[in-house]
């Protein structure tokens, strides 16, 4: 194909918006979970974005804000607000104050540094 | 000299050593296809006939003074393009960096010349590795990467090239890289043998960073026996990579192989699967019984593996590309949706990565102790055949979204995966099995995979009119 038409591109962005995975990289994984549970049911408008997401997409606006149509803004805020969806999931683990990152670091004392 | 573009790496070598075919000779063979095939697969960036040419009279010299590099010497390979290769463009397949020269070779690069592998072409990449959320097959300055079984279909991605280069005869092997699919993609839709290794077994210096802490580098060629061989290679510690492990690789493995191994299948993995997937699937579990006890209803441990994986993924990639962000040349990618599909992961708040890299640890744990009652978890490697070229990815084949999966939580948790082909499916299309071990398991999912293949021949199959 030669590039997505307007339209299309339009529902697939709007398709993204609902779809939690989308919006994350490499390959296209679709998880049919994730997927249900980001879409609406038939003929239902998506629910109105949180306040933190509004928040959130409005440091974008400020940030970015010159590059972006407020029809791209509201992509944004939707794939925002399904980031803290995804964020809400992981909070229902339990941890203990000792579970920590697996950060790769370690203190350096350069041979070459004195 | 019969045709070389099927060959085998052993076969290669057997043929170089044997004097029948130099490495100059080879090397010629395998850019003229680049460069007479390639486009039509979308497959190439940048053919690198003088640099190729100059590395393979060297090989050709060495051999000739006795000086045998290993298994890999004088052979041809070609390395997807967020690899770096002193000398050549690294694109990254995204338009805002078509022209962009990288100091040194990564050090996947630096280690397969040492082993006498001769770089013969950049290959083709979805954009920034598909960090911007890609919709679509069209999300690369090259176009879409097309299957060599059938060219209306997509070649996977985001190594697009590395498989279709692989299943088409370009390149005797590839280097590909995975995040989250992106060899497991290409191999199967490409009907090509592909290795996912251990999270930190390949250094990742000179590589394009989508995700730090779950990018991995891997091979695509036409056997497990071949993958093996390339691993052995590339593997290995690197002061250039805090991340890749202090354990070297061999292959083949000192110890004896096997006589039977323990397989285990998913609870519900063939749900959602089409018809042809699943049938190749029972017909391969029918063969790995020959040599395999089989667990079945196998359950992963209940975590939010995509949810995590997510917020990693994109937390990351917004750091890594905050320059493209803030230059606002994230406007030139091609997709559309890649030019807005990374602004999110500009907000995702700290406390919330954080909490998904400690929650990694627990997951971790818990799949290695499931992944430690066999030697593989067998499934299909995907659902269906390759994907319609022109289709939505959200669109294309909804009633085969798939069962229980694997993949996932194995990118996420860092362990390794096999990928071969199992058949044909839809429109004579491949269908592909996936193997997934313990971190460090490469050995007994190279040797399940290896003893499959002989007892099959779907890696001999070649695409239509190849």
């Amino acid at each position: 194909m030669s590039e997505m038409n307007r339209r299309e591109f339009a529902e697939a962005l709007a398709l993204a918006a609902l779809a939690p995975m989308l919006g994350t990289g490499a390959g296209p994984i679709r998880w049919p979970s994730a997927l249900a549970a980001g879409a609406p049911a038939a003929g239902l408008a998506a629910p109105e974005p949180s306040v933190l997401a509004k928040a959130l997409a409005g440091a974008i606006r400020a940030q970015y804000g010159d590059r972006l149509s407020e029809a791209d803004l509201a992509v944004v805020t939707r794939q925002i607000e399904n980031g803290l969806e995804r964020a809400d999931k992981i909070r229902k683990a339990t941890l203990t104050n000792g579970d920590e990152p697996d950060f790769v670091f370690s203190a350096i004392r350069s041979e070459s540094a004195g | 000299m019969s045709d070389l573009t099927w060959l085998t790496l052993p076969e290669l070598g057997r043929l170089l050593r044997e004097r029948k075919v130099s490495s100059v000779e080879l090397a010629e063979h395998f850019l003229g296809r680049l460069e007479r095939l390639g486009p039509a697969y979308n497959a190439v960036v940048t053919v690198l006939r003088e640099s190729a040419i100059a590395e393979a009279r060297l090989c050709d010299a060495d051999l000739a003074s006795g000086k045998d590099r290993g298994p890999l010497h004088g052979i041809p390979y070609g390395a997807k393009d967020l690899i770096a290769a002193e000398g050549a463009p690294t694109t990254w397949g995204a338009q805002p960096y078509r022209n962009q020269m990288l100091k040194g070779d990564a050090s996947v690069v630096r280690r397969l010349r040492e082993a006498g592998a001769v770089l013969c072409a950049k290959l083709a990449m979805v954009e920034l590795a598909g960090g911007m959320g890609y919709n679509q097959a069209f999300a690369s300055f090259t176009g879409p990467g097309r299957s060599p079984w059938d060219t209306a279909r997509w070649s996977g991605g985001s190594s697009s090239g590395s498989g279709s280069a692989v299943g088409a005869g370009l390149v005797p092997f590839a280097i590909g890289s995975e995040t989250w699919g992106s060899i497991q993609y290409p191999a199967a839709f490409c009907g090509v043998t592909g290795l996912r290794p251990t999270y930190g077994r390949v250094s990742r210096h000179g590589a394009m960073a989508l995700s730090w802490t779950m990018d991995k580098l891997g091979p695509l060629a036409r056997t497990v026996e071949d993958c093996g061989t390339v691993l052995a290679a590339i593997a290995g510690p690197d002061p250039a990579d805090p991340s890749a492990l202090d354990r070297r690789f061999t292959y083949p493995p000192g110890a004896k192989s096997r006589k039977r191994y323990r397989l285990g299948i998913l609870k519900g993995t063939l749900e959602k699967t089409q018809p042809e997937v699943r049938r190749n699937f029972e017909e391969s579990l029918r063969v790995l019984r020959e040599f395999a006890d089989v667990e079945e209803e196998l359950e992963l441990p209940d975590y939010p593996y995509e949810a995590m994986a997510s917020i990693v993924i994109d937390a990351e990639a917004a750091s890594a590309f905050e320059p493209l962000f803030e230059s606002g040349r994230i406007t030139e990618l091609t997709a559309p949706e890649d030019r807005i599909g990374g602004y999110a992961g500009q907000v995702v708040l700290a406390k919330d990565y954080i909490r998904a890299l400690r929650l990694r640890r627990p997951a971790a744990a818990a799949l290695d102790r499931l992944l430690a009652r066999v030697d593989a978890v067998a499934a299909p490697t995907l659902p269906t055949v390759a994907w319609p070229i022109d289709a939505a990815f959200d669109k294309v084949y909804p009633d085969y979204s798939g069962g229980a999966n694997i993949s996932g939580p194995a990118n996420l948790c860092g362990v390794p995966g096999v990928f071969l082909m199992n058949g044909t499916g839809e429109g004579g299309l491949p269908t592909s099995l996936q193997l997934t071990g313990r971190a460090l398991g490469e050995d007994s999912l190279l040797a399940i995979g290896h003893r499959y293949q002989q007892r099959t021949k779907f890696h001999r199959l070649l695409p239509p009119g190849l």
